[in-house]
């Protein structure tokens, strides 16, 4: 399995956004680094078909998401970073209704709800409506609809955003757990996160990549991550 | 079988989210009050449906009957307006983004919210049904009750007429310049066309694709049974909706008669329907993002150095005028009622001022009618800009958000009135005709109160866009009692502003005390 990005670009208006963004991914965990406005969440937001780049591909096992969406979108599960749940209906009857869009059939739909509920410790507030969650289990709904077709290719954005110190924990071991043979991508701000479970980084600045490689890879001769971050960001504003 | 599983719980999701609404109680109550105007007593003083001074009596079949031609004027203007939100609803909850990498077939995400749509009308519908029922046993004029007589013209008028409504809405969803506020006024227009347009067909051979609203199937029946009863009776002489009139003659109406050319033709509708639901299925966008085209770029730029270049001549004034900190909240009110129009709007808002200033007399309504419903799309805004630009949480919290910026808000829809009837008030300032005055001054009140009070109940703009245009057309266009630019109306419309300002205010508060 294998997702190869090639010199992909989205332009709005005067604005480029991802600029000749060429990566290719095979079954691990990338997190996707970079300041605020860097195009991220564009990257993102094209990886999961929602946006269609202005020029460039994006191949999935081979096949050209572009061109035939379907393909990547059976086995996508997609997380975005700003999200909306509908306020009137419970966790289960969103969940239900994600989940038929998905294609699961409804009885396996239902005994998946309820394991990914739990897995989420939502399980509680599985009849309750959207419109009384925190924030935080908002976020786990969001994240329960994401893994509800158990995706081969996960892109999460921003996921630990909102949660608890235990939360978070709880999300990046479920990540780590389900990485084995699935590409998952996620970005964040917090390189904590990315170091505890990313098997690969990108750095993304004004919609470049400007760096990638293991964490490990990146940190060295840096005190941690986080500096390494911040000097190659710095590095490519100065070039820029 | 998935993909019917699929549209089956878009369908239902959607219906539940919409009907869990308290929007959708209010819905209900209104269309249950309705309901029982719809067959007046002896006694009410008006009458909703009279042949040349005739009403049938109260019997199932002629219950059936008008209340299928009123329920489809109802359910096809009004409930146009109250289900055009499904995709709407996706796009401000964000749930389209999660929707969009689903792989669910546009056919299917259309098909399964125009199935809500349909489903939420029909609710409507099963309710007038079940008043039909009630009122006929209430009125108490022919005991037996028919079933079949009241559902045959509910199965054959109002389901293909409110499959076509549903499909509609949902194209003008999948249209982007039909999407807002627009595409309402659009609506309005187009749907007074056709209704007119059909009612002007000649009888009885009105083609089906004449009579979306069935009112000339249904009106040929009775009329074949009133020549039974009176062979001189005049036809065309239809009063729907009869205020301060009375039933002359009462005459038995022993229902419809159907045949299986009517039922094809009626079923063609929702053959329409699909085939609409199919185009809107192709021009939907799965939430992608529009780039903002090099043409609005362009007249953007247009619009912004004419801004910057009238700038340093307009801010002075305006400041002096409003130094205040509450004028300074007016002001910025108004700058934000008017924001990204283009410079031919304000051409079009200066072309009806000059009308205004040269009409005579009698053309005063329409000229400030006109000018009146230039702004619609602005003064809708009043009362939900917080609600639909989610600035609840910043504005709420500041110092008396009711009497500062509330009211500013509300004098900034008067001074928009004021400044767009400006023509009219110089017109009848230089004929020193202060009734006239009057008249504009109660106006400009009263619509943006109107829109206010719509806004901060329903927290849509809907609300107010068909309300107002409404009223619009019955009053000014049509220079009835309703016309809210007469001095001869003033105290009435003065005294629906104060009732009108209080219910907006009461609204507020009551979504301050539940933020």
């Amino acid at each position: 399995m294998e997702l190869q990005i090639d010199a992909l670009n989205k332009r709005y208006g005067a604005l480029h956004a991802v600029r000749d963004f060429t990566l290719r991914l095979e079954p691990g965990i990338l997190g996707l680094l970079g300041p605020n406005g860097a195009g991220k969440s564009t990257l993102m937001r094209m990886l999961a078909t929602v946006t269609k780049p202005t020029s460039g591909t994006i191949r999935f096992n081979g096949s050209d998401a572009g061109k035939s969406p379907d393909a990547l979108r059976r086995t996508l599960g997609y997380l975005p970073q700003d999200f909306g749940i509908y306020p009137h209906l419970s966790a289960v009857e969103f969940l239900e209704y994600i989940g038929a869009l998905k294609g699961i059939p409804r009885r396996a739909l239902r005994n998946r709800i309820a394991t990914l509920l739990e897995v989420l410790n939502l399980t509680q507030a599985g009849s309750r409506a959207l419109g009384g969650f925190s924030g935080g289990m908002r976020q786990r709904v969001g994240i329960a609809q994401a893994l509800l077709n158990d995706p081969r290719l996960l892109i999460v954005d921003e996921p630990t955003a909102g949660l608890d110190p235990e939360e978070r924990v709880r999300l990046r071991t479920l990540l780590r757990e389900m990485a084995g043979d699935r590409i998952i991508v996620f970005s964040t701000h917090i390189c904590s996160d990315v170091e505890s479970v990313a098997t690969r980084v990108a750095i993304v600045n004004h919609g470049a990549l400007v760096a990638q490689g293991h964490p490990s890879e990146l940190a060295r001769g840096c005190a941690s991550l986080e500096d390494a971050y911040l000097r190659i960001v710095a590095g490519a504003r100065a070039a820029a | 079988m998935t993909r019917v599983w699929a549209i089956y719980s878009l369908a239902k999701a959607d219906l539940l989210e919409r009907t869990r609404r308290y929007q959708y109680v209010a819905t209900i109550a209104v269309t249950l009050l309705v309901g029982t105007l719809l067959v007046p007593a002896r006694s009410a003083g008006y009458e909703t449906f009279l042949i040349d001074g005739y009403r049938g009596i109260y019997n199932s079949a002629w219950i059936g009957a008008t209340f299928a031609i009123l329920a489809a004027m109802l359910l096809s203007l009004f409930g146009f307006y109250n289900i055009k939100s499904a995709v709407e609803r996706d796009r401000t909850t964000r749930v389209g983004e999660i929707v969009a990498a689903t792989s669910v077939a546009r056919f299917d995400y259309a098909l399964g919210k125009a199935l809500s749509n349909f489903l939420v009308l029909g609710s409507m519908a099963a309710i007038l049904f079940v008043t039909a029922i009630v009122m006929q046993f209430v009125r108490g004029e022919s005991p037996a009750i028919d079933l079949g007589q009241i559902a045959a013209p509910f199965a054959l008028v109002i389901l293909p007429l409110i499959a076509m409504v549903s499909a509609i809405a949902l194209l003008f969803e999948m249209i982007p310049w039909l999407r807002g506020g627009l595409g309402n006024v659009v609506y309005f227009f187009l749907f007074m066309w056709y209704m007119i347009w059909s009612f002007q067909a000649e009888m009885p051979h009105v083609p089906w694709w004449r009579d979306l609203l069935g009112g000339n199937l249904v009106m040929r029946q009775i009329w074949t049974a009133l020549l039974h009863v009176d062979p001189r009776a005049k036809l065309n002489s239809v009063d729907i909706g009869a205020v301060g009139e009375r039933a002359h003659h009462l005459f038995i109406f022993h229902g419809f008669v159907w045949t299986g050319a009517d039922v094809i033709e009626r079923s063609m509708w929702f053959v329409v329907a699909l085939g609409i639901v199919t185009v809107a299925a192709l021009l939907f966008d799965r939430f992608a993002k529009p780039a903002r085209s090099a043409e609005n770029a362009g007249r953007n730029a247009v619009v912004a150095r004419w801004q910057s270049a009238t700038a340093g001549f307009s801010r002075p004034v305006i400041d002096a005028l409003f130094s205040s900190d509450f004028g300074a909240i007016v002001l910025a009110e108004l700058r934000l009622l008017v924001r990204g129009l283009s410079v031919w709007w304000y051409a079009v808002a200066a072309g009806l001022w000059i009308f205004q200033l040269f009409a005579d007399a009698k053309g005063q309504s329409i000229a400030v009618g006109l000018a009146w419903i230039w702004p619609l799309l602005q003064w809708s805004q009043l009362g939900t800009r917080e609600a639909v630009c989610a600035t609840e949480q910043f504005i709420y919290p500041t110092l008396h958000p009711i009497r500062r910026q509330f009211f500013a808000q509300w004098l900034a829809g008067v001074l928009l009135a004021l400044t767009t009837a400006g023509g009219s008030l110089v017109h009848w300032a230089i004929a020193g005709n202060f009734g006239g005055i009057e008249g504009i001054l109660a106006g400009a009140v009263f619509v943006p109160t109107l829109a206010i009070a719509c806004g901060a109940l329903s927290g849509t703009t809907r609300l107010f866009e068909i309300a107002y245009l409404t009223l619009w057309y019955v009053g000014p266009l049509n220079r009835t009692p309703f016309d809210f630019t007469q001095g001869a109306y003033a105290p009435g419309f003065t005294l629906a502003s104060v009732v009108l300002f209080a219910m907006a205010v009461t609204a507020r508060k009551i979504r301050l005390s539940l933020a």
